[in-house]
């Protein structure tokens, strides 16, 4: 239906009028048709981000380049993008119908052509019904998908999402969030999404960024995101609950965590570390494997799973995530096991990964 | 609320309402009354008769006068509206250096009174000719620093992201302006449309310089005029004049209102 249009960014940096940089040299290519996420903790720069790609902010430096056109000095309706906005930014006085259409006419579009493609946004979206109505008249699902459907009816291959789906209960985010991923895919619209939820970013994006700051963590695919994470940040923030951490040491392959427990580890590494392991790599130990005791100190059980909250050391507690059902409660003493295989482990002093370290830079 | 309370506040509220309005039916009475009637203090007219009204319009030419008035009041108002619509719509959502301070100074003229001004005004307008003519009545009112600030408030309670939005669909200022901001300010539109006319419509000082025949002459000099004319042994014509006179002002205010709260309501139910 249209051409899929890349996107590249080299070097983008941005800093308001007033104070520090908010963005510190921002490189990433994102391949056409693909659902890129940008995710990041609040203020680290990815409204930011999305409004230099859409034009309503000029760059610091750095260059923009839409399909293969430099884009840095385009106006935002010659970017030939789309955007949702956070707040939906709906026109109070017009129908859903107009809304929809609103801009439709500047494109030298045919009415006849307009009827059709906002009929076709609205089937899609199941609309139908609201066509009439004003925003007001909407629950905060349909409005939503009003926001959605002006994007589409666009036809534009480029599409900017920021947060749509923060204002929405958990249930229907979790049920817009299967409806935007297969209308992208059906439209093959090139697809940046801002979001600060890691559970949004794992599920919906063939590659995410994660920044921090203004600055770059890692780019990459969810699960090799999460297996791989490349520094202590980026091992955090994916993840719920978040991978535990402690400061530990390592000598001679035997890696000591606690006063009383230690392990023996296959890591090239001497010196100070940061250990972390991810909750459901915490296993309740089975007699004969390697282990280490810990006092309960907060149970939740989920149905299918269980988070066993323990402390490891004084003021610093891990969580344990075990599947099914687990009778247990504070103050019980439990037997755990990690595999060593399932550990990662990060320098003390830049957090990164010693993973890559040995690989060289990656990214 | 108790009963003893509701009465306690009807009637006071009654007490104001008839001292209010007390001269308003006053001269009302006084226009159906004849010169004598006036001057025995009496409240109540004889007899009501349209005579005074018909004298009103034969000592001057009123009508002339309304509708000059009502040519007046309708262009300052379409002329304020427009200005100061599209000066604050530039303050809101435009960028530029100086913008705050380009504001500042504009809100400051608010602090000069008009009366200071109106020698210079009257020398400009006299060197452009423009002596009794609409122009010299109406086109020194056109700009308003109250306009500005009152419609800069409501234009920056619209969302700037229906701005953005509109700009990425490639919709243009002009357009953005006339399709989302005018329709999203209706009520305050409407307000100042209201104030601007109302005020333009009591003028007094500034059309008594600027004309000196009855060919472009406003109505409120009309009725100065009339009171000379009469020394004060014709209260009851005068009167009548004034009924005639406030008469759309009131008209206004009546139909307004409901416009007014219909767009009040409105936009409280978000
Ligand atoms: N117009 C502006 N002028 C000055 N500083 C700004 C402006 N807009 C954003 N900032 C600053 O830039 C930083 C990044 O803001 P940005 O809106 O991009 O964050 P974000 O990642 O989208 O956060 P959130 O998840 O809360 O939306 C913040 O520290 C913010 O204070
Ligand atoms: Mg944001």
């Amino acid at each position: 239906m249209q051409q899929l249009k890349a996107l590249q960014l080299n070097q983008i940096r941005k800093s308001y009028q007033q104070g520090a940089e908010v963005l510190k040299g921002i490189d990433v290519a994102i391949q056409p048709g693909e659902f890129f996420v940008l995710v990041g903790p609040s203020g680290c720069g990815k409204s930011t981000l999305l409004r230099l790609l859409a034009g309503l902010e000029d760059v610091s430096s750095g260059e923009i380049y839409i399909g293969n056109e430099f884009a840095n000095r385009l106006k935002p309706s010659e970017r030939e993008l789309s955007m949702v906005f956070q707040n939906y930014a709906l026109f109070p006085h017009m129908t859903v119908e107009q809304n929809i259409m609103f801009g439709l006419h500047v494109k030298k579009i045919a009415k006849e052509e307009q009827r059709k493609r906002c009929e076709e946004a609205a089937e899609m979206l199941g609309l139908i019904p609201y066509l009439k109505r004003k925003p007001k008249e909407l629950s905060g699902g349909q409005r939503q998908r009003v926001a959605l459907a002006r994007a589409i009816v666009s036809h534009d291959p480029i599409c900017l999402m920021d947060e749509p789906l923060s204002n929405l209960d958990a249930k229907l985010r979790a049920k817009m969030r299967s409806e935007i991923r297969q209308l992208q895919r059906k439209l093959g619209i090139t697809m940046i999404y801002v979001t600060h939820d890691q559970t949004e970013a794992m599920t919906m994006a063939d590659r995410m960024m994660i920044l921090n700051q203004g600055v770059i963590q890692q780019i990459g695919k969810p699960l090799d995101i999460y297996n791989h994470p490349q520094n202590a940040f980026v091992a955090s923030f994916i993840g719920a609950p978040p991978m535990n951490m402690i400061p530990a040491n390592v000598a001679d392959s035997v890696l000591h965590i606690t006063e009383n427990w230690s392990m023996d580890v296959d890591i090239d590494w001497q010196g100070d570390v940061i250990a972390g392991v991810r909750p459901e790599h915490i296993q309740q130990a089975k007699s004969g494997t390697p282990s280490f005791t810990a006092e309960v100190v907060n149970v939740e059980m989920l149905g299918t799973e269980t988070l066993i909250s323990f402390e490891i050391q004084s003021g610093l507690q891990w969580t344990a995530k075990w599947q099914g059902q687990h009778q247990l409660n504070p103050g019980d003493i439990v037997s755990l096991f990690i595999d060593q295989n399932q550990m990662v482990f990060f320098d003390e002093k830049e957090k990164v990964n010693i993973e890559y370290q040995s690989l060289g830079a990656v990214q | 609320m108790s009963i003893g309370r509701k009465i306690i506040l009807y009637t006071l509220l009654t007490i104001a309402g008839i001292i209010m309005f007390f001269p308003v039916v006053y001269a009302f009475m006084i226009s159906f009354m004849q010169g004598g009637e006036v001057l025995q203090g009496k409240l109540w007219p004889d007899s009501f008769s349209f005579e005074n009204y018909i004298n009103a319009f034969e000592k001057v030419p009123l009508l002339k006068y309304l509708l000059n008035s009502i040519i007046v009041s309708t262009v300052i108002t379409a002329g304020q509206l427009i200005l100061c619509s599209l000066a604050a719509f530039a303050f809101v959502f435009t960028q530029f250096k100086g913008k705050n301070l380009l504001f500042m100074l504009f809100i400051s003229t608010m602090m000069i009174p008009w009366e200071a001004t109106m020698v210079p005004n009257f020398q400009t307008i006299q060197s452009l000719g423009w002596l009794n003519s609409f122009y010299g009545l109406t086109i020194p009112f056109f700009a308003m620093a109250f306009g500005t600030f009152l419609l800069r408030q409501q234009f920056k309670t619209i969302p700037i992201e229906l701005y953005e939005a509109s700009q990425v669909s490639g919709i243009s200022r002009f357009k953005f302006f006339l399709t989302v901001v005018l329709p999203l300010s209706k009520t305050s539109l409407i307000t100042l449309g209201i104030y601007c006319f109302l005020t333009a419509w009591n003028m007094y000082l500034w059309p008594l310089l600027v004309t000196n025949d009855e060919k472009v002459r406003t109505v409120q000099i009309g009725l100065k005029q009339m009171q000379t004319q009469e020394i004060a042994s014709e209260w009851g014509v005068v009167m009548a004049g004034v009924m005639l006179v406030i008469l759309p002002t009131l008209l206004l205010i009546f139909l307004g209102q409901k416009r007014l709260q219909e767009g009040l309501t409105k936009g409280a139910i978000k």
